[in-house]
């Protein structure tokens, strides 16, 4: 059973391997929970009964599947356990834990990771890279992944011990909180580095025989309160991007 | 290296449709997923995680090389071509990309109280630059 939910651990890196519009990312639960099935389902009716309830539709982020994945491992486990005693079909336990798992895990992780996390330690990275181009990539790999692989692990093995008791391991770790102390990091971090930047970039590109420069400095944030104005408005960052570069090429050009 | 960024954008868009087609083509995978499911077949069900793998590895890459192989004929043959002032202005474009990512960053904290964000932000940065300035 040990092996089974390595495998079923290593697997879970797939989870969106085969994801599609019909069922999202089931195909890579299915294949996630094969190797505990293969252990705790006898009989070729019944191993197919719980492969096509694997395969009902299932989304949620990719790191948090993982969690899901080790619950629903969990759960089958001690149904087997349970079949041996009094005969309960837990499969239907294993179906609403899903549904009721994946919506909440999946906001919990896109606010952490995507929209906190994945910025801030890109912000380190492009820090470090300052110092060094080579290392800003490993910066961000060793920094992002043993959070993320912490994360993995701990959720895999708190969802195998506990089922959907799993919920309890994720309000202890209080993401909620930690995203919002991490997005104030996030804010600071930035503003160093893009003041950072508005000293050295002229350098690097030789406009500072533009003169006005020092003063235009601190008038940057007025365009880029501007930026964010629209994209709040819903105007796209690149087609903003295409417009400012239209209107510098024809101010410059008729500046000669 | 604006220019590069201004021109490789485009080749992104091709990047979400090629994710957007792999994904439909993935819908046939799941069919076959489902029957092997009926049979009880767990293996049947992980050779189509490999073949979709496959699928995006292989296009991915194919993409990738072309995308590059082309991008750097394109930046070869245009950059002699540019003038000085659109060289200029060039200059000032990869000046204000970071700018962009900014945005992009404080558009992504999911969170009520964003204005609060933006002028931390805004605070830290003047600061900064009026030290610096100073110093």
């Amino acid at each position: 059973m040990r092996i089974a939910l390595i495998k079923t651990f290593f697997r879970s890196f797939f989870i969106q391997g085969c994801w599609n519009f019909e069922g999202m990312q089931n195909v890579g639960f299915a294949f996630g929970i094969s190797p505990v099935l293969l252990k705790t389902v006898e009989g070729k009716k019944m191993r197919s009964k719980a492969l096509l309830n694997s395969l009902e539709l299932f989304n949620t982020h990719p790191y948090m599947a993982t969690a899901i994945l080790g619950a629903a491992a969990g759960m089958e486990r001690a149904k087997s356990i349970d079949d041996g005693k009094d005969g309960k079909d837990g499969r239907d336990d294993i179906s609403e834990m899903k549904k009721m798992l994946s919506g909440p895990l999946a906001g919990l992780g896109d606010s952490f990771f995507w929209a906190a996390l994945k910025p801030l330690f890109s912000i380190i990275a492009v820090i470090s890279g300052f110092m060094n181009g080579l290392i800003a990539p490993v910066v961000f790999i060793i920094l992002y992944n043993s959070v993320h692989i912490w994360i993995r692990i701990k959720g895999f093995l708190e969802g195998v011990k506990h089922g959907i008791g799993v919920v309890n391991f994720f309000q202890r770790l209080k993401l909620p909180l930690v995203t919002e102390r991490l997005s104030g990091m996030i804010v600071i971090i930035t503003g160093v580095l893009l003041a950072g930047l508005s000293f050295f970039t002229p350098h690097f590109l030789d406009i500072e025989s533009f003169g006005f420069w020092r003063e235009l400095r601190v008038l940057l944030i007025v365009p880029f309160f501007i930026i964010l104005f629209a994209r709040k408005k819903g105007v796209s960052l690149l087609l903003m991007l295409y417009i400012f570069s239209f209107i510098s090429v024809v101010v410059i050009s008729l500046l000669g | 290296m604006a220019l590069a960024i201004l021109l490789a954008i485009p080749l992104a868009l091709v990047g979400k449709w090629i994710d957007i087609e792999l994904r439909k083509l993935n819908s046939r995978f799941l069919k076959t997923a489902k029957e092997g499911a009926r049979d009880g077949d767990t293996k049947k069900v992980g050779r189509q995680i490999v073949k979709s793998v496959s699928a995006i590895f292989f296009a991915f890459t194919i993409f990738t090389v072309v995308g590059t192989y082309l991008l750097t004929i394109m930046i070869f043959l245009i950059y002699p071509q540019i003038g000085a002032s659109i060289l200029t202005a060039l200059k000032l474009v990869y000046f204000a990309i970071p700018f962009f990512g900014v945005v992009g960053i404080l558009d992504n904290l999911r969170d009520k109280k964003i204005f609060k964000f933006v002028v931390a932000f805004g605070a830290t940065y003047l600061i900064l630059v009026l030290i610096g300035g100073v110093i």
